[in-house]
């Protein structure tokens, strides 16, 4: 197991470095220019390279490029222009919302999918079934920004239960924390949760026909005992390859959702470090995120090989 | 199936029509006494032992690219800004300077030497008195560092005379300095000299000021705290615009950023918020609301910016015929969808600022002459080249606003493309002489003719003698009737030259809660000193 563990983290340093690259890259070929827009309206250029030359942005792009990734090797994303805050700092700032988010839809996503999915399949072809259809239909065609609008004025405006947008650490209190991420995270879980009611039923569906359910079954085994003994753990790869994908999804910013909640998270902070050209901010956290992301996807590879130890001999 | 299906088509539709059926009355309490205009509360509230709000949150749309008052343009920036920090002088309602941290001054007779008095004991949110070096000191790094002030004061120097006395010299008379002074655009705000000097390029790393409110904390992308500062020490004279007397009526003050309308609006709705920007389709969820009073402000005025280094339009002909076709009315109404919120105005500047605003060859405004520009068009020999027109849709004005004019200028047959940038590209291109030719878009807060970006090199690219000449002269006419003649002369040759067309000046609404008494605006920014909160 740590050989397998090894040789997948090892992996994953060359596609970090090239999107290293891509991401330093692709931010200098906009045009606009953070100077210009801290400066705004009306300055004159002979401040505004001022200001540039402050920022190191006169330098090579060679240059620029290997002070950078020199220092984020040593855990230095550098420090962003607007905020005067080293950039592990900012980002760090805006992880806790992102994650509470996430965790909290996936758990919300989860626990509408399995036992939806499951029972679909179960009585595959009964109304059960068609009702997931029908969930997973809707799902995936609603917008997830129209979802958010609609139980923002239902709940927030209308019933006054929950309040509109915002967030509040885990410190304010646990109820402060959960009152502002609830309705964020029906929304993001709902649309997330059809995703995952899909593929809980096709993959059970698949599982149910193999021979080692049949023989399950004509040993007299109880019913319960074989969907979760039996079904689910062996249904499980393809349900931890979607969980997996949509939770990295989320942590790499939701960004829309974040926006009409006003959730201070780290999709809202891509969307406004772009907006002010916040370069380092911009190259810091794309590099977070692809890190996150291929990190999510070790776990669920490891977790593969928790599930189904054929996988870790065949590595 | 048939059965699950109208029982969920029931369950949607009770829910659609909890949501939004009953959405104008819902937010709208029984209590008439609330239908009292904010300044009949305002008095009534003074003499009533009534309950205030301790803490007050205001929304902010845009975010704030740096809270340093002397580099930021940004209206979000000034919102903020004009609580923590005063100047010399501040506007009242007439845009007129009135004396804010200055206690009188004096203005020799040939018009070249300033000196301000300032007054004694007023002191910063650090404790320290604000005396003659820290005022020089600011107002040197200001005229240094704001691209409004640099063109008018780069060639003079704020000097101390003694602790309380600041000197202003220059060789030619200067008349916008007051204004100058005054704006809330780059604002000349007064701080430390310490801190001042711990200034980099990139700006302050400390707010402090003299004004009723002292910086607390920046939560990244979050909100701008502020509080109450117990030392405050406001002007003796009525509160007028954002002049005269201040007093924080609340002990936390936030600037809470909610970028997106939709969920600015909701808070509203949900009482998290007080006031907020309303657009025409919010409005009638709003206006019926006796709990709510709506507020029409004069927002921004419009202008057509030719690139005069561009190909066509570095030649007047070219210009001229534009300005023959502009149906003003049209692009104002593509601008706010109603003619309720605009006004047409040949000046550059508003009707309210008496001072400078001028009707002089304005015969050449919103003249509606396909006719007459296509005559130009072919005079000046237009061979059906393209024209680029630049824009962004970060804010939905620009865009409109561009749209229109591109319709009138296809319909004198000139060949348009749209060039479509987010605000910071957008900024970059334009500074660019190639590769634009028109740009429509809002300019805040104009004052004085020499604070006009369009009619200087830099912006535009209005490289002109005459123009030049004339700008100066109207800045550094002394007497009032001097100045009235030579403003008329620069607008007069203004619409002669066309550096810019004026289109129009725009208004939005603002919707405010009853128990938010005393907010008053200017130029649509807020000033929230003055302003309580009944529970």
């Amino acid at each position: 197991m740590t050989a397998f563990i090894v040789k997948r983290v090892l992996s994953l340093i060359p596609i970090l470095f090239i999107m290293s690259v891509i991401v330093f890259l692709i931010i200098y070929l906009i045009p606009g220019d953070p100077a210009r827009v801290m400066l705004g309206d009306g300055a004159d250029e002979a401040t505004i390279q001022q200001l540039r030359a402050n920022m190191g942005l006169d330098q090579p792009l060679v240059l620029q490029y290997g002070q950078w990734i020199g220092s984020a090797l040593q855990g230095d994303l550098g420090d962003s222009y607007f905020l005067k805050k080293s950039v592990s700092a900012v980002i760090g700032e805006h992880l806790q919302p992102t994650l509470s988010l996430a965790l909290l839809a996936e758990l919300i996503a989860i626990a509408i999918a399995l036992p939806f999915g499951i029972w679909a399949a179960v009585n595959r072809g009964g109304w059960a079934d068609k009702a997931l259809a029908a969930y997973t239909l809707l799902g995936i065609t609603i917008p997830g920004f129209l979802l958010s609008m609609f139980l923002v004025l239902l709940f927030a405006v209308q019933l006054k239960w929950l309040p509109v947008s915002g967030y509040a650490p885990i410190s304010d209190g646990l109820w402060n924390f959960l009152k502002y991420l609830i309705l964020p995270g029906i929304s993001v879980g709902v649309v997330m949760s059809s995703v995952i009611a899909r593929i809980v039923r096709s993959s059970f569906l698949e599982v149910m026909n193999q021979g080692y359910v049949k023989t399950a079954r004509s040993k007299g085994l109880r019913e319960r005992s074989i969907v979760y003994k039996h079904i689910l753990r062996n249904a499980l790869i393809p349900i931890l390859t979607v969980i997996g994908g949509t939770f990295g999804t989320l942590l790499a910013g939701a960004a829309v959702v974040e926006s009409i909640f006003n959730i201070p998270g780290l999709g809202q902070l891509l969307v406004h470090s772009v907006s002010r050209r916040d370069y380092t901010v911009i190259q810091g956290l794309v590099l977070f995120i692809a890190f996150t992301y291929v990190l999510v996807n070790l776990v669920v590879d490891l977790l593969y090989a928790v599930v189904d130890p054929r996988i870790r001999l065949n590595k | 199936m048939k059965h699950y299906q109208k029982l969920g088509i029931i369950g949607l539709l009770g829910a659609l029509l909890i949501v939004f059926g009953c959405s104008s009355n819902s937010s709208a309490p029984a209590s008439s006494e609330g239908a009292a205009s904010p300044a009949e509360s305002a008095a009534a509230g003074t003499a009533a032992g009534e309950k205030l709000a301790t803490e007050l949150k205001y929304p902010l749309a845009q975010t704030i690219p740096t809270l340093d008052p002397h580099l930021s343009l940004g209206g979000s920036n000034s919102t903020i800004a004009v609580n923590i920090y005063e100047g010399l002088f501040a506007f009242n309602a007439k845009y007129e300077p009135v004396p804010m941290l200055a206690e009188s001054y004096e203005l020799s007779e040939d018009g070249k030497v300033y000196t301000f008095h300032l007054r004694k004991g007023v002191k910063f949110h650090n404790g320290k008195e604000m005396k003659a070096e820290d005022v020089a000191a600011s107002l040197n790094r200001w005229k240094n560092t704001a691209p409004r002030a640099k063109s008018s004061f780069s060639d003079r120097e704020f000097e101390v005379k003694d602790d309380y006395t600041v000197v202003l010299s220059s060789d030619v008379p200067r008349n916008d300095t007051l204004a100058q002074l005054s704006h809330v655009l780059n604002f000349a705000a007064i701080m430390p000299k310490e801190v001042v000097d711990a200034a980099g390029p990139d700006g302050v790393t400390e707010y402090i000021g003299t004004g009723p409110f002292k910086f607390a904390e920046y939560k990244t992308d979050q909100y701008v705290h502020l509080q109450k500062f117990a030392d405050y020490q406001p002007v003796d004279a009525p509160a007028d615009g954002f002049s005269g007397k201040k007093e924080a009526l609340v002990n936390d003050l936030y600037f809470t950023l909610a970028t997106d309308n939709a969920t600015r609006f909701s808070s509203f709705l949900a009482k998290d918020f007080n006031n907020v920007d309303v657009s025409l389709d919010n409005l009638p969820q709003v206006e019926s609301d006796p709990d709510v009073e709506i507020i029409k402000n004069l927002s921004t005025d419009f202008n057509l910016v030719f690139n005069k280094k561009g190909p066509l339009f570095s030649q007047l002909k070219y210009r001229q015929a534009v300005a023959s076709v502009l149906d003003v009315d049209q692009v104002l109404l593509g601008i706010v969808s109603t003619p309720e919120l605009y006004r047409l105005n040949p000046s550059y500047m508003y009707k309210e600022n008496a001072k400078w605003y001028s009707e002089a060859g304005s015969e050449a405004y919103n003249q509606k002459n396909p006719d007459k520009a296509k005559q130009l068009l072919q005079e000046a020999g237009y061979n059906g080249e393209e024209i680029t027109l630049l824009t962004t849709k970060d804010t939905g004005t620009f865009y409109n606003a561009t749209l229109m004019v591109q319709a009138q200028l296809e319909q004198i047959g000139i060949k348009t493309k749209i060039d479509i940038s987010d605000y910071a590209t957008m900024l970059t291109k334009r500074a660019d002489p190639n590769g634009w030719d028109i740009y429509v878009g809002p300019f805040l807060v104009p004052s004085t003719p020499s604070q006009l970006l369009y009619l200087n090199p830099t912006y535009g690219f209005a490289d002109d003698a005459k123009l030049a000449e004339l700008l100066e002269a109207s800045t550094s006419a002394i007497s009032d009737d001097a100045i009235k003649a030579a403003n008329d002369a620069l607008q007069a040759y203004e619409w002669e030259y066309l550096a810019a067309i004026k289109i129009g000046d725009i208004y939005n609404y603002n919707a405010v809660r009853k128990n938010l008494v005393g907010l008053t605006y200017l130029s649509n920014i807020p000033n929230l000193a003055n302003t309580k909160l009944v529970e």
